[in-house]
């Protein structure tokens, strides 16, 4: 580095740091949707549904020390234990599935008309679509069968139902209580589908089953 | 409400340390790029871009560090902001080699340098200088970056951050040059 590429970076440092050093440290109080979206990303569970895990490992935890004492204590009890186990040795099997199952990965071939999309972020085994109709923003999450999803659901905000839709399938609907909370459609097909948004559930439930059929196509 | 946890970073030992990293930090990011942007919303969307960054480039920017992962998460989150005023400034069709000023925030200081000595007057005109010129050359000078790696958080051609970081460079030295510095 010459004289003045020192030099440069000593500015370059000096102002940087002054910049940072200026930023307020205060709460930033996010909107609900920019939670949602990085606790997603994130895998970081609400923290509101800690206490109530809590809660349900403890009276699991009840149930399964006074089941053992049952079960060592009294006879009868142990009897039934041994033909319910015996019943589920003769009736259960485990098979595992193959390893060797080739990975399917999703793309995108058209999106409805009237849709826009905003924005769109491939991480391999979730496809996240920010589609834009009538100024309303829809996110899509369509993640592969390949990758370790599970969903939890609290209907503190939301009524969950199921629906009926096309090609004998069913979704899981989540209707928001309030107009603060977004509608949710959960679809699985060949991919699990997520679509959420300030929008009717069967706008929703539609826009997936045009995505899926395109898809196909 | 419909919560759906997804195991995207794999590594679990990373995935805690970027929890962490986000809860310690996350407030002091939005507010930072909140006084650039000066809009809560896009600031929570340019911070949400520069975090699918940091993880889809988790062996790089993930580290046990803290000082030097919220280093590297500055420049970055910085860096999406530059590029989210950018593309709203619909530069993004343009040739980006003719876009000379294409950002044109203002400072976010407003120290008085005394100008007695050639690093004062440097700051001076790193102050006038385009917001994405100064970006590329944070990252090249203090992050030590390549400019590939440049390209990629700006969403610029590797071409453009050679040709921006020796026109930034070329246009402070002529400044210094007007100010009695000559450099070679």
């Amino acid at each position: 580095m010459d004289n003045f590429e020192i030099l440069l970076e000593t500015a370059l440092k000096e102002d940087y740091f002054e910049e940072i050093n200026s930023v307020d440290n205060v709460m930033f109080n996010p909107s609900k949707d920019f939670v949602n979206k990085m606790n997603r990303l994130l895998g970081i569970r609400p923290k509101n549904l800690i206490p109530k895990f809590q809660k349900v490992a403890g009276i699991l935890i009840v149930l399964f020390g006074t089941l053992a004492l049952l079960i060592t204590f009294n006879e009868d009890v142990r009897a039934k234990v041994q033909i319910a186990i015996e019943w589920f040795s003769d009736h259960i099997t485990i098979e595992w599935i193959s390893e060797d199952k080739e990975s399917k990965e999703f793309s995108l071939e058209s999106i409805p008309d009237n849709y826009l999309i905003k924005n769109s972020t491939n991480m391999n085994s979730l496809l996240i679509i920010e589609l834009i109709k009538d100024d309303k923003l829809i996110l899509l999450e369509i993640i592969s069968k390949d990758s370790s999803a599970s969903l939890g659901i609290d209907n503190e905000n939301r009524i969950i139902q199921t629906r009926d839709i096309k090609n004998n399938k069913e979704a899981i609907i989540g209707i928001a209580k309030s107009k603060e909370y977004s509608n949710i459609v959960f679809i699985e097909d060949d991919f699990y589908y997520i679509a959420e948004g300030y929008v009717e559930v069967d706008e929703l439930i539609t826009l997936v089953e045009k995505i899926i059929e395109n898809n196909l196509k | 409400m419909l919560f759906l946890y997804l195991s995207l970073l794999d590594d679990n030992r990373k995935r805690i340390i970027l929890e962490e990293f986000y809860l310690e930090n996350i407030d002091f990011l939005l507010n930072y790029s909140k006084k650039l942007l000066k809009d809560k919303y896009k600031a929570e969307e340019a911070v949400h871009e520069a975090f699918i960054y940091i993880i889809k480039n988790k062996d790089k920017y993930i580290k046990e560090d803290k000082l030097e992962m919220k280093k590297l998460a500055i420049t970055i989150v910085r860096g999406k902001t530059i590029d989210l005023i950018r593309r709203e400034k619909k530069y993004i069709n343009m040739p980006e080699e003719d876009v000379e000023i294409i950002v044109d925030l203002e400072n976010l200081t407003e120290t008085i340098v005394e100008e007695k000595d050639a690093l004062s007057i440097l700051r001076k005109h790193l102050k006038d200088l385009d917001q994405l010129s100064r970006q590329i050359l944070i990252m090249k000078y203090i992050d030590k970056m390549s400019v590939k790696e440049i390209g990629d958080i700006l969403n610029l051609k590797v071409k453009t951050v050679e040709t921006r970081l020796y026109r930034g460079k070329q246009k402070l030295k002529a400044n210094m040059e007007k100010e009695g510095f000559i450099y070679g």
